[in-house]
């Protein structure tokens, strides 16, 4: 991609509120960038480069099971069929059912799970 | 410690389905799942055709089949194409209870066309198309409507529990709290599906690592013909988004446009050392062996695949393409992609760099009529169940399997949940099989998982791919025990959170990514041919005469014996004389 940055900011919301944090915060990662880069390969970079613990749903990656719907600039879509083209902020699709990060509580999962 | 009568491992495909006939069968079910309900697995994956038989399509469908073909022909076709190391048992199954299975799909709800068309090694057109997500949510709806049905999600299954020689429950990890878990039930049904991400590139889903057939083998159970892998031949190597999707194969020489070229660096049309008369358009093991054989020999793509170039296509006839080609949209979107300016760039001549993905598992656990493994109470069904495909798996054919082994293993594991008399595992098995789950965390220096998986996908890749020989695979062996004496004691996470760790679910994968690399290897050094997906460099000819037989694998105190079975042809045999 001529002209265009070789790394972006990524502004990604974490929280773990097994820590006891009950308010999220914005953590900020520097990414290089490739041509048509999915947010998901951004999420794997950051998860596997600086953060082992950065939790997001994964499984498709072909757009087809939805599991992996974040915000994307205030946007919903899905992680692994949206591009990257510059700075980014990923955000969980709903903070109230955040388990940890971008990670939301299934809508199956039934709260007397052990 | 939770109990329940029959936990089944998997929620899609086969291990919804057995979870449905289970309970049908009057079981209490447990259904856990590393991932979730309708959202992951390869099931909802799935550009669906399913095989059901012509002339079933008009009897039991109802719908209007081709009535020339007949359930012998189905048959056959699959036993010609696993090259007649299927076991015959098991395809019979598929062909005569897979027209009620898929009935029975529609009632509850999954909508499907009758296609017309005559895909290859199916010998009259008879399948219907659906989509991944129609079947997986029938199955949904129908498993909510189930109330003795319980859904664990984010869950694990890490190893199986055993007692006095049957299976006794499992052992595991919920995700979402970091805790182990511990299942007691009477019956076990596997359903995790295939392990390739034992390899750097799949078509597969990122949660595929081999559980099922990694957890049998550490307990014990057989598995079978390991070494039938089957990779998809096209698929892009790069960019990043795109990697491992069969976009280029479907508007490619497998898909609907009959003349396109594969081209090395240097330049030539390659296929015309494999098969000169068919070139592009053979078959899809042939293409994916000739690919490889260009990487490996140093003529590839600089990002290890080769070109794929329309280029000697006028621009208007893509355009055209686009618009009456029925697995694309006119718009070029597929699957969740756009791929409009991709579609520009090759019509400006741009070619595609493709590479083979792992695509399916046909090897799997050994199992017999009702599903059932080698250890009583243990059942397989789906991908992770081995040897009713043989060499080779038909197209179209594995949703069928999904479906019957569901129905079939789910209520002979109600069966016997019914029956036995449940004996409870052993306090020192479950401490340590917990333990080990929380080893990785523990540590404080060793090498990272994401390290280590890099290191066993290069070498599945490199030595025990799509291309082998005897050396390739005895190096992929010592490479693999050399890792489990070496980084895998030692395997350490940074994050030490525990709550959706991804990197410690990565290194608990790890040790069945190695265990599924190690059988695949040992299992393609035992058979000394080559064989539908099997394709050996120093072996390149099938051999019927002494390799007309199974490879099983079990491990036994620490130790691992290969016996070659013969196969029993109940029904179709390889014409006489025939060695390739």
């Amino acid at each position: 991609m001529k002209g265009s940055p070789a790394t972006v900011k990524a502004r990604i919301y974490r929280i773990d509120r097994s820590a006891g944090n009950q308010a999220g915060r914005y953590q900020e990662y520097e990414v290089p960038l490739q041509d048509r880069m999915s947010v998901l390969n951004l999420l794997q970079y950051v998860n596997e480069h600086y953060d082992g613990g950065l939790a997001y749903y994964v499984s498709c990656r072909r757009g087809l099971c939805a599991g992996c719907a974040v915000r994307v600039n205030g946007k919903s879509k899905l992680a692994c069929v949206e591009l990257v083209t510059g700075d980014v902020t990923i955000e969980p699709l709903s903070e109230d059912r955040v388990v940890k990060d971008l990670l939301i509580r299934s809508s199956h999962r039934d709260d007397s799970q052990s | 410690m939770i109990k329940t009568d029959v936990l089944v491992v998997g929620s899609e495909g086969a291990g919804a389905r057995a979870a449905i006939a289970a309970h049908d069968h009057g079981a209490d079910v447990l259904v856990v799942t590393k991932g979730r309900l309708g959202k992951s697995g390869a099931t909802v994956t799935a550009i669906a055709g399913i095989a059901v038989g012509g002339r079933a399509i008009c009897d039991i469908l109802k719908l209007p089949g081709n009535a020339e073909d007949s359930p012998e022909a189905f048959f056959e076709d699959i036993v010609v194409e696993g090259k007649y190391i299927n076991n015959q048992e098991l395809v019979g199954l598929v062909v005569g209870e897979g027209p009620l299975r898929v009935k029975e799909l529609i009632d509850w709800g999954m909508r499907v066309k009758v296609s017309e068309a005559r895909i290859p090694g199916h010998r009259y057109p008879r399948c219907v198309t659906t989509t991944g997500r129609q079947i997986v949510g029938a199955l949904k709806h129908r498993i909510n409507a189930c109330n003795r049905i319980r859904l664990i999600e984010d869950t694990m299954i890490t190893d199986l529990l055993t007692a006095d020689g049957h299976v006794a429950g499992a052992v595991g990890l919920d995700l979402c709290t970091g805790e182990p878990v511990v299942i007691s039930a009477r019956a076990v049904v596997l359903a995790t599906g295939g392990g390739q991400m034992v390899y750097p590139i799949q078509t597969a889903p990122e949660e595929l690592t081999g559980d099922g057939l990694a957890m049998a083998y550490r307990a014990g159970v057989e598995l079978i013909d390991m070494e039938m892998i089957q990779f998809h031949p096209c698929n892009f190597i790069t960019p990043p988004a795109w990697k491992g999707l069969g976009f280029p194969f479907t508007i490619g020489p497998g898909g609907g446009l009959r003349n396109t070229w594969l081209l090395n660096k240097w330049g030539e049309r390659f296929m015309e050392k494999w098969d000169p008369k068919r070139m592009e358009n053979t078959t899809r093991d042939i293409l994916s062996v000739a690919i490889m054989n260009e990487v490996l020999e140093g003529r590839g793509s600089p990002n290890g695949g080769v070109y794929l170039s329309l280029s000697h296509l006028p621009a208007n006839l893509i355009d055209d393409f686009g618009q009456w080609f029925h697995l694309v949209r006119p718009d070029w979107h597929y699957g969740g992609f756009k791929f409009g300016q991709l579609v520009e760039e090759i019509k400006q001549g741009s070619a595609m760099e493709v590479v083979p993905a792992c695509h399916f598992f046909m090897g799997g656990i050994r199992i017999g009529r009702t599903c059932e493994t080698s250890l009583p109470g243990l059942f397989a069904v789906g991908e992770v169940a081995g040897g009713g495909h043989g060499a080779n798996r038909l197209s179209d054919v594995a949703l069928t399997e999904v479906l019957v082994h569901g129905a079939i293993g789910g209520s002979a594991a109600a069966g016997f949940a019914g029956e036995c008399q449940p004996v409870p595992a052993e306090d020192q098995q479950v401490k340590e099989l917990t333990e080990k789950i929380m080893r990785p965390l523990a540590r404080h220096q060793g090498p990272g998982p994401y390290e280590v998986r890099k290191r066993i996908q290069g070498i599945a890749w490199a030595k025990a791919g799509v291309v082998r020989t005897g050396s390739s695979l005895a190096e992929a062996i010592a490479e693999v025990r050399s890792l489990e004496e070496g980084a895998m004691p030692q395997l350490c996470c940074r994050s030490k959170d525990r709550v959706y760790n991804r990197e410690w679910i990565e290194a608990i994968q790890l040790e069945n990514l190695l265990t599924v690399l190690e059988c695949i290897a040992l299992s393609a050094l035992a058979r000394q041919e080559s064989r539908g997906a099997h394709f050996r460099r120093d072996f390149p000819q099938m051999d019927n005469e002494n390799h007309l037989k199974n490879v099983v694998l079990r491990r036994d105190n620490g130790r691992t014996t290969v016996r070659c079975t013969p196969v029993a042809l109940t029904r179709c045999a390889p014409p006489a004389g025939v060695g390739n």
